[in-house]
């Protein structure tokens, strides 16, 4: 069964909690948390008893061809084992080189190489922390130069290669196929249906470019995405509203849940229609 | 041997060797209840929270609150009145419906408060987190009680005994006992179990970061509630109706809250776009060099989540 929710930032802790019964998830920023004292991973435990909760992490840097950190990985680790999420996710970006923290989820050149790479770092955290990580796909506004492959080639490259499941992020996908004119229903059509385990969605501005910065509402063309990916994902879909400030009413983020949900609803529809 | 009639030094020696094994089972019986691993209390309705933290009446003083800020309930100075005659339907809960029935005139909100229908909805708020082992049963305080009166008892003997022989050197032995009491008092039960206290630790760590907001009138009842159930009334001190919960709760309103010492994860938050940029909006970096805006977010520039 689908599954919506919110991503869990302190602001809006509360007005999250106090609207539980339509809140099907949250995902807490794993990092924030790495070296956080007991008590606030036991209140982690204590907000896993009350609502589902899964782990993304932003600093692990598993796209690359240099290897993951394995200090990083056990932090993540220790992480999964105190609050037993239902799944943890990563991103397919790089965020340091040569000994330098670069501070951004940087999309890297997409070769063989860093498909290689990525499959390594990801069996690497498989071994670590005991389960492999939803990998997502991010936003760049510069297509990243020595590329061989598109991003859906090097995307489903890295699912086949290390047999992780895809986060797949809507807004960021909108964005890329925006800013470099492909068609971002031919990308999640060529997704494998069984590998697409989560959805994030989220908004962002124009600035020349399509920017995705979680600070405005989600455009009617993510919802539209989100129809398509729940017509073609054979598996349950959680889905996640990332909103990191400039927070609107807890209402208006609510109604944008049940248009997720209605999306969804409509997607699972036609796929069923399509089987028929 | 009766050790009653051992020598100050001995009988010393005896008593603090009974004081820790009092302690030692108070403390291990009130371990065995509140459960010494990771909490894990499922536990989301705002006004049980308030009874946890601060009993029944809390949970009274909490659902007026939210009954106000919801525009169901009106004050004027100390008294309170439900908007309609027949707004008790408007509500889903035992505790509302009760304070909404005895609102159906103008009231003292103190009368209501004690009023029996009302008092009756928190008493059973306070038996289900007894039944949960959230609140102490009275039976829980019973193993501290015993021994504090054994305590007591052991050292009152002896210093009538040494009185009686002409000694009057027992100040070792009054330190000890006092010790002993302030040690065994401190570890009882009077109300939350160690698992209901560390249930209300965790809800107060998991919304320290929540209690700066503003709020707007009717918009926030859900969380009004939920945050003046885990921080006190102090928690809606910000809110457009302060004046009105201050005038009807006055004891309430020296209430400083502890935000500080709760802390919040907003010095360390990540978004969930990467490190610099920023993503939340307490986050003090704020942007970065390839995008961003406001106060936090831009994660598109050179990679979004």
């Amino acid at each position: 069964m689908d599954r919506v929710g919110l991503g869990w930032r302190p602001e809006i802790a509360a007005e999250i909690f106090a609207r539980l019964d339509g809140i099907d998830v949250v995902e807490v920023i794993a990092d924030d948390y790495f070296e956080a004292p007991s008590r606030e991973i036991r209140a982690l435990r204590t907000l896993a008893a009350q609502v589902p909760v899964v782990l993304h992490g932003v600093s692990l840097g598993l796209a690359s061809t240099a290897r993951a950190d394995v200090r990083r990985l056990a932090r993540m680790a220790r992480l999964v084992d105190r609050v037993r999420p239902e799944f943890w996710s990563e991103h397919l970006a790089f965020v340091r080189g040569g000994g330098v923290e670069i501070g951004h989820l940087a999309a890297p050149p997409r070769t063989e190489s860093t498909v290689d790479g990525a499959a390594a770092n990801l069996d690497r955290a498989r071994a670590v922390v005991g389960s492999a990580p939803l990998v997502e796909n991010i936003a760049t506004l510069i297509d990243p130069p020595g590329s061989d492959l598109d991003e859906g080639e090097w995307v489903r490259a890295i699912l086949s290669a290390s047999g992780a499941d895809l986060l797949l992020d809507l807004h960021n996908l909108h964005a890329n196929a925006v800013n470099f004119g492909f068609d971002a229903r031919d990308f999640i059509r060529r997704l494998p249906e069984d590998r697409i385990g989560a959805v994030h969605l989220a908004g962002g501005k124009w600035i020349g470019r399509l920017l995705d910065d979680h600070l405005h509402d989600v455009p009617d063309e993510v919802y539209d995405l989100l129809e398509r990916t729940a017509a073609h994902a054979s598996r349950p879909l959680t889905v996640i509203l990332e909103r990191d400030g400039n927070y609107p009413p807890m209402e208006e983020l609510i109604a944008q849940l049940d248009r997720a949900r209605s999306a969804l609803r409509a997607g699972r529809r036609a796929r069923e229609l399509a089987r028929v | 041997m009766n050790p009653f009639d051992f020598r100050g030094p001995e009988f010393l020696l005896y008593y603090a060797v009974l004081g820790v094994v009092v302690v030692a089972i108070v403390w291990y019986r009130r371990r065995a209840r509140g459960s010494s691993g990771l909490s894990s209390e499922k536990l989301a309705d705002p006004y049980e929270i308030a009874c946890l933290r601060g009993g029944p009446k809390e949970a009274v003083r909490v659902a007026t609150c939210a009954l106000l800020d919801r525009g169901l309930l009106r004050a004027e100075e100390t008294t309170i009145v439900a908007v309609r005659p027949d707004a008790a339907h408007l509500v889903g809960k035992p505790i509302e419906r009760a304070l909404m029935k005895e609102c159906s005139k103008t009231r003292e909100v103190t009368e209501v408060m004690s009023a029996p229908p009302v008092a009756a909805a928190a008493s059973e708020l306070e038996e289900k987190l007894i039944r949960r082992g959230l609140l102490a049963a009275p039976e829980g305080r019973i193993a501290a009680l015993v021994g504090m009166v054994l305590m007591a008892a052991v050292a009152l003997i002896k210093i009538v005994i040494a009185f009686g022989r002409g000694r009057y050197n027992v100040l070792y032995l009054v330190v000890f006992a006092g010790v002993f009491l302030v040690v065994l008092w401190w570890i009882a039960e009077w109300r939350q179990t160690l698992r209901g206290l560390r249930t209300l630790g965790d809800f107060r760590t998991l919304f320290g970061g929540s209690r700066a907001k503003a709020y707007t009138v009717g918009r926030h009842a859900p969380d009004l509630a939920l945050l003046t159930a885990v921080f006190g009334l102090a928690a809606a001190w910000n809110h457009t109706r302060s004046g009105e919960f201050r005038k009807l709760f006055p004891s309430s309103a020296n209430e400083k809250g502890k935000v500080t010492s709760y802390g919040t994860n907003c010095s360390t938050t990540w978004s969930s776009c990467g490190s610099s940029f920023g993503g939340s909006s307490c986050s003090s970096s704020g942007g970065s060099s390839c995008g961003g805006g406001g106060c936090g977010g831009g994660c598109g520039g050179c990679g979004g989540s």
